[in-house]
């Protein structure tokens, strides 16, 4: 018989699920600006020009939502603004580089939303400055986890690039869906085959990288291995049915399928489910390192 | 080799010379598991219900008829390296030179980073309810070291009421001192060495399973899940319902 | 040491992130102090203190209290106390909240409903007094002053309860010892006198414990705690403990030994049959200090073979030999035993039994090993009443006639069976309807209004037994009153104060104080010649004058340091008291080796004080024993309920024993409702080893029917490898049904008896919702013929699943079954039919007649 550790104290897990929603919803909005701004940065990337207007919006709209998310999940909502005193600012902590790449996140995609609608040609500037924060955002949250050794499956050079691939992927994915519903006619061939190839490479860095993730909590120590199997007990269906299947390798066999594959229904479908994996697994992955320390 | 320091209001100073370094050792040969830190903590602070700053883990191992039962005392590390002081965005956390790791309450903003960052747990979310209304609520609270008795010459709570005197209290730079005399003299473990965090609560004589979280999760009685699942819906929204 | 405010502190610190490394260093380069101030860290301003002695339990420790803004926030270990060392053990630390108990009685409560209908009215003090008062003297004019009966309990007055039971000629007074240790206690003063020992844990090198969990609760948890540590890591002792259960104690030790309930006895004497075969024994100790010589001690140990004790106990023979051995060979050595082996039939004898390995080894009085308590003793204020003249029964069954600490246990039986009428009954800090076996049956006689027709009681905690009062008088909780203290806690006598570190909270009121407003009413004028007994101006009056006596006491030193005398100073470095040459302080031992020309016991030609015996020696053979037909000798009685006759067991295969125990975080009944212990033990599953629970299809967490002969109660099964597969233990500390924190209720509104004036909001950070269930309804009682205690540890009973429908906490009892164990056990009586069955090897004639003794 093993031994029995007792005791009646039990600590909260500290970030609930509202992180992940947060994280979920960054690295969408910072995913639609990608490929707003693509058009007007990248000169072979016309293609997406008709996407352009429609992924600014949402991305700014998900910006806008996430503010309250992360002030109200706060203990003390009210002393959100001494994120921004500079006097208290403390740059080692993942959690200040997250608010300053917000605020340049905020005042460049208006800057760049002006721009784009006014057709002012700073908005090449504005995109690439934008750009770059869209970028970075996704990769702090995942420096968010990442940085803390003392918890398994976060502590991993995988987080930051998985956030950042999810948040592409979600992004893109989110801008073809409403696509679709807005007017799925006036999507043109050239542009699914680019969606598609944006899906598709993506949706393949996630299984690389959810595999590698995977691979090394099952041979990492006690406690990361632990994890692993606590998160296929607790979480199973999330991780094996949503993230693995329907979140990776179903939107894989769409996307590779030739001629659905870049169809509008197949770009749709696999985008719902690409989205439905990359909440799931910020979900999975934020939860599992909490678990065990709850009464350790 | 150059000591890793950013992030710190104060860098690592233990072995530094002419530094001060306060450390406690935890001799598990003497320790009966009675509680008495636990409660004496609690009543020091008013620490309300369901959160600690130390508490005790109890440890039962072997197979009928060769059982024992092993204890072992939990509270903030005081790390050299602290990674909750990193963690926070505003400071509120912070390292004295000394080697506390202490919080300003009317600074915390409750993300509750440096709860996540801390690999031993040693921090909580002060509920929104206490006995004493004037005692800060919904902000990240954690052991102090007793830094406001160490000030005036005072060992901290936790170690006055030892009973088996398990807990020593020191300055582990002074080759005087007793923590530094039975770290010297003892083989002494610390708990999660290999996160970097150079906690500095040495343990004498502790059992390798009790430290292992896994191995605590793993073997929870029907008991504790119920209580952990109660403790869980009390705490969801962090601050008490 | 500069003082530095917290507000500057943090101005510091807010300026930027670079000056909080100028936050001011801790200056001190030396050690620490080891405690006696404190200040708040809040506002890091200095806390009052005032010295105190606790009585969460019944240690008696030192301690000193810190009121901040009128409120005593912190408790600590008085450092000046030579035995607490400046330590409070976890019950001790929360003693506060005995003060701010949210559901605490503050106002005199009358009832207004029925007996236990919870319906109460608040009376005033006058109107009270003026009931009880009047009641007392309707009992008096009719010339029958033992109707009026006392139960108390943990009564630490040092003497107002008898002072006021002999102003009224009553000796109607029943205590709780039986539910105790009695038997230990019987079994120990026939034997070298005083009632306990005192091991010396800090400078022995061998302890075997018997059934006590020193470690946890037991005579003196903290003290002897401290000195166990101290033992086993400074001096390398070594720690064996036999025990049915895995306590914290058994944990700790270094060979734990799970033996079958109440054989003890058989396993320590084989064991000194053991010593004495090799020769291991001090015999010149045995023949000059004992009553019987070690050659015919060996011839009568023989019969007790390890074999013989390994049947009986499970112990394997060769490890009775081993440890008997290095017992013997390990120099100083020491037992120590608490209920483990006294709480039996016939306890008493086990008890005996395990006092022989410390006598036989010489290792009495001796440094490091088995020392005789060193008591301090205080007066009583002048005159003093002499008492009633009429015997009673209840006070001093002629049933019991060894059982010189009562027979508490069997009282609810003997008032139905209408041994004795009861007019009148007043409880003092006793829970019988809670905290006794059979508590159905005290419940149901102080609910009969024909056999108790008023009750009152001394209280300020609303539980099972002051549920059914007709009065609650408001009892100052033990921070706000008065009490003379003493205890042989330590190898260094102490007598030490309590008194009140803040003002009585509500309508609180002293206990002597409240029986002096009774007498005073009674005989206003000193015409019933009771007044003159009680002429003290108040608590701290009446505690001065017993303190008046004693050489060298200075009554203002004595309130300044809580305790007297003062051997020396707490050292921090060593956390031992150390003398002003800085060396801790050495005990004196031999004490009964002091020359003495009034001496009883003479060896080669010199007189010597001896032990506290008729004789002066160490009584092997005890005479009084024999005199009621009792066996003389230490000997073992396998239980009648668990063994035949030609020893083999008599239980069946699915039958068990229950046993119960107490937690290191509470106490019997009155920690119920201190929230931050039941934090920690807010629930008692039920113990059961993993083998015996496959064999029942039992699971940890499963809901578990435990049926005795007279009920059964739910639980829920902790399925654990640290118990005796023939065992399963119910701790007796939890299923109080009154207060929020005891029941974890903490939403319930105020109850009617508390009133909302302690309301603590962190009552609402309750998260536990699981609470106790109280084992004592499914006990039946049973007395030890000698000692009078109750074999707490011999029931017997089956464990199965739950059935369906149980609820956990579920009791059910038949108050009518508990009578007939009522009389089974006193067929074992002095009286009883069964005695000298039990005794065919006690050769006696003719044995004196059971009379009914006087005194109370």
């Amino acid at each position: 018989m093993e031994s029995i550790v007792s005791s009646t104290v039990f600590h909260v897990i500290p970030w609930g699920a509202s992180y992940a929603l947060y994280f979920f919803l960054i690295g969408m909005s910072a995913g639609a600006f990608i490929l707003s701004m693509l058009p007007h940065v990248c000169p072979g990337e016309g293609k997406y020009m008709p996407l352009s207007k429609t992924s600014w919006v949402i991305s700014f709209i998900l910006l806008l939502i996430t503010g309250p998310i992360l002030i109200f999940d706060l203990t003390t909502p009210g002393r959100f603004i001494y994120l921004f005193f500079p006097n208290y600012w403390h740059m080692s902590s993942p959690l200040m580089w997250g608010t300053l790449l917000l605020m340049g996140m905020g005042l460049f995609s208006i800057l760049y939303g002006w721009a784009l609608y006014t057709q002012n040609p700073l908005v090449k500037l504005f995109g690439t400055i934008g750009g770059l924060f869209a970028i970075g955002l996704p990769i702090y949250t995942g420096f968010d986890l990442a940085v803390h050794p003392g918890r398994p499956v976060w502590h991993s050079a995988v987080i930051s690039p998985l956030f950042l691939i999810l948040s592409l992927s979600s992004g893109v994915g989110l801008v073809s869906l409403i696509a679709y519903f807005i007017n799925k006619d006036a999507l043109s061939k050239e542009l699914l085959e680019g969606l598609r190839n944006i899906l598709l490479f993506s949706a393949t860095a996630t299984f690389v990288m959810l595999l590698a993730q995977s691979v090394v909590l099952a041979y990492g120590g006690e406690e990361e291995h632990y994890t692993l199997t606590l998160i296929y007990a607790n979480y199973g269906f999330l991780y094996w049915g949503i993230s693995w299947l329907l979140g990776t390798f179903i939107p894989l066999g769409i996307l590779l399928a030739p001629r659905f594959g870049a169809s509008t229904n197949g770009i749709a479908i696999a985008s719902a489910l690409i989205i439905l994996a990359s909440y799931s697994l910020r979900h999975i992955i934020l939860l599992s390192g909490q678990l065990i320390q709850q009464v350790y | 080799m150059s000591e890793r320091s950013f992030g710190l209001q104060a860098p690592p100073s233990l072995g530094v010379l002419g530094k001060k370094r306060y450390a406690m050792v935890i001799d598990l040969r003497r320790c009966i598991g009675c509680m008495a830190c636990v409660l004496a903590d609690k009543a020091e602070f008013e620490v309300p219900l369901g959160v600690w700053r130390t508490w005790v883990q109890y440890e039962e191992y072997g197979t009928y008829p060769n059982v024992r039962r092993q204890f072992l005392s939990r509270l903030c590390n005081h790390c050299d390296d602290p990674p909750c002081v990193k963690a926070c965005p505003v400071q509120a956390t912070y390292k004295h030179e000394d080697g506390f790791v202490l919080q300003r309450y009317e600074r915390c903003i409750g993300c509750r980073t440096c709860m996540v960052a801390c690999p031993y747990n040693a921090r909580h979310i002060l509920p929104a309810k206490r006995s004493n209304p004037n005692l800060p609520t919904k902000v990240v609270d954690k052991c102090t070291f007793c830094f406001h008795r160490v000030t005036q010459g005072l060992v901290p709570a936790c170690a006055q009421t030892c009973i088996g005197r398990v807990r020593i209290f020191g300055d582990i730079n002074d080759p005087k001192s007793e923590v530094r005399k039975l770290i010297d003299t003892n083989p002494t473990v610390v708990l999660k060495p290999e996160k970097g965090t150079k906690p500095q609560v040495y343990y004498i004589l502790a059992n390798r399973s009790g430290l292992e979280p896994a191995k605590v999760f793993k073997n929870l009685s029907a008991q504790q899940k119920e209580d952990l699942k109660d403790h869980q819906e009390h705490f969801e929204n962090y601050v008490g319902r | 040491m500069p003082e530095i405010s917290r507000r500057g502190f943090l101005k510091l610190g807010a300026a930027s992130g670079a000056a909080l490394a100028v936050a001011p260093s801790v200056l001190k380069a030396m050690e620490t102090e080891l405690g006696g101030r404190d200040f708040s860290a809040e506002t890091l301003a200095e806390r009052t203190s005032v010295p105190y002695t606790c009585l969460v339990c019944n240690i008696e420790d030192g301690g000193l209290a810190f009121v901040e803004n009128g409120r005593i926030v912190k408790l600590e270990g008085n450092p000046k106390h030579v035995s607490t060392r400046g330590r409070l053990c976890a019950k001790g630390n929360v003693g506060m909240w005995h003060v701010y108990d949210p559901d605490r009685i503050l106002y005199p409560l009358r009832r207004t409903g029925p007996r236990g209908s919870g319906q109460w009215k608040r009376v005033s003090w006058d109107e009270a007094i003026a009931e009880v008062a009047d009641r007392i003297k309707a009992v008096l004019g009719k010339g029958h002053p033992n109707e009026i009966m006392f139960k108390w309990g943990r009564d630490r007055s040092g003497g107002a309860t008898g002072r006021f039971m002999k102003t009224l000629g009553t000796n109607t007074g029943v205590n709780h010892t039986s539910t105790c240790e009695s038997s230990k206690k019987i079994g120990m003063e026939p034997t070298w006198g005083p009632d306990i020992e005192t091991p010396d844990f800090a400078n022995t090198k061998y302890i075997i414990n018997f059934g006590s969990n020193i470690l946890e609760a037991a005579y003196f948890h903290n003290p002897y705690s401290q000195r166990i540590s101290e033992g086993v890591a400074e001096n390398k002792a070594k720690l064996v403990t036999f025990d049915v259960r895995l306590s914290n104690t058994a944990g700790r030790s270094d060979e734990w030994f799970p033996l079958f309930p109440g054989t003890d006895g058989i396993v320590a004497l084989a064991m000194a049959n053991v010593i004495m075969q090799e020769g291991l024994a001090d015999t010149q100790f045995i023949n000059d200090w004992t009553n019987y010589p070690a050659d015919k001690l060996a011839a009568y140990l023989k019969q007790f073979t390890p074999e013989m004790a390994e049947k009986y106990s499970g112990v394997r023979a060769k490890d009775i030999r081993r440890i008997a051995i290095e017992f013997a060979s390990t120099k100083p050595a020491t037992t120590y035993t608490y209920r483990g082996p006294a709480k039996h039939l016939y306890g008493s004898y086990n008890e005996r039994s395990t006092m022989l390995l410390p006598i036989i080894t010489g290792n009495i009085e001796v440094k490091g090993g088995y020392c005789l308590p060193r008591g301090m003793g205080y007066g009583q204020p002048q005159p003093a009443p002499e008492g009633g003249k009429e015997p009673s029964f209840l006070s001093s069954p002629p049933d019991y006639p060894l059982a010189g600490h009562k027979v508490s246990h069997l009282v609810p039986f003997w008032i139905k069976e209408g041994k004795q009428k009861i007019s009148m009954y007043f409880n003092y800090m006793s829970s019988e309807g809670y905290t006794h076996p059979a508590a159905s049956m005290w419940r149901e006689i102080l609910m009969d209004e024909k056999l108790i027709p008023f009750s009152v009681t001394f209280s300020n905690q609303m539980n099972e037994n002051v549920n059914l009062m007709d009065l609650i008088l408001p009892d100052c909780s033990y921070l706000e009153r008065h009490d003379p203290e003493s205890m042989p806690s330590s190898l260094w006598p102490w007598l030490g104060l309590r008194q009140p570190v803040i003002k009585p909270l509500g309508e609180a009121v002293e206990y002597r104080e409240v029986l002096k407003r009774i007498i005073h009413k009674i005989d206003p004028d000193g015409s019933k010649d009771m007044r003159k007994y009680w002429e003290f101006k108040n608590g701290e009056d009446y505690v001065r004058q017993q303190f008046a006596g004693v050489q060298g006491l200075n009554w203002e030193e004595f309130k300044k340091n809580g305790v007297w005398p003062i051997y020396g100073r707490l050292d921090p470095a060593t956390g031992k008291i150390v003398g002003k040459d800085g060396v801790e302080i050495r005990a004196e031992y031999g004490l009964y080796k002091k020359e003495d020309p009034n001496g009883k016991v003479v060896i080669r030609g010199k007189k010597y004080k001896g032990f506290g015996t008729p004789d002066g020696k160490i009584n092997i053979y005890v005479p009084s024993y024999e005199k009621y037909g009792f066996n003389p000798m230490p000997v073992f009685k396998p239980h009648p309920w668990h063994w035949n006759k030609d020893g083999s067991s008599k239980l069946r295969p699915d039958e068990m024993i229950l046993t119960t125990f107490k937690w290191n975080v509470h106490t019997q009944s009155r920690t119920t409702n201190i929230k931050w212990l039941n934090e920690i033990v807010h629930t008692n599953a039920a113990w059961i080893n993993t083998k015996s629970a496959d064999e029942k299809g039992i699971k940890d967490g499963d809901l578990i029917r435990i049926t005795s002969p007279v009920g059964y109660l739910v639980a829920k099964a902790r399925v654990t490898e640290g118990i005796h597969p023939k065992v399963v233990a119910v701790s007796n500390t939890l299923g109080m049904k009154f207060g929020r924190i005891a029941t974890a209720k903490p939403r319930d509104a105020a109850p009617m008896w508390a009133g909302s004036e302690l309301e603590d909001p962190d009552t609402h950070n309750i998260w536990w919702k699981s609470a106790g269930v109280n084992p004592n309804d499914i006990i039946p009682v049973s007395a030890d013929p000698i000692g009078g205690s109750q074999g707490w540890y011999d029931t017997v009973v089956i464990v199965t699943p739950a059935q369906p429908g149980d609820q956990f906490g579920d009791t059910k009892f038949d108050n009518e079954k508990h009578f007939q164990f009522f009389k089974e056990t006193m067929r074992y009586a002095y009286t009883g039919d069964k005695h000298r069955e039990m005794h065919p090897e006690v050769k006696v004639t003719q044995l004196p007649p059971a009379e009914l003794k006087k005194g109370h």
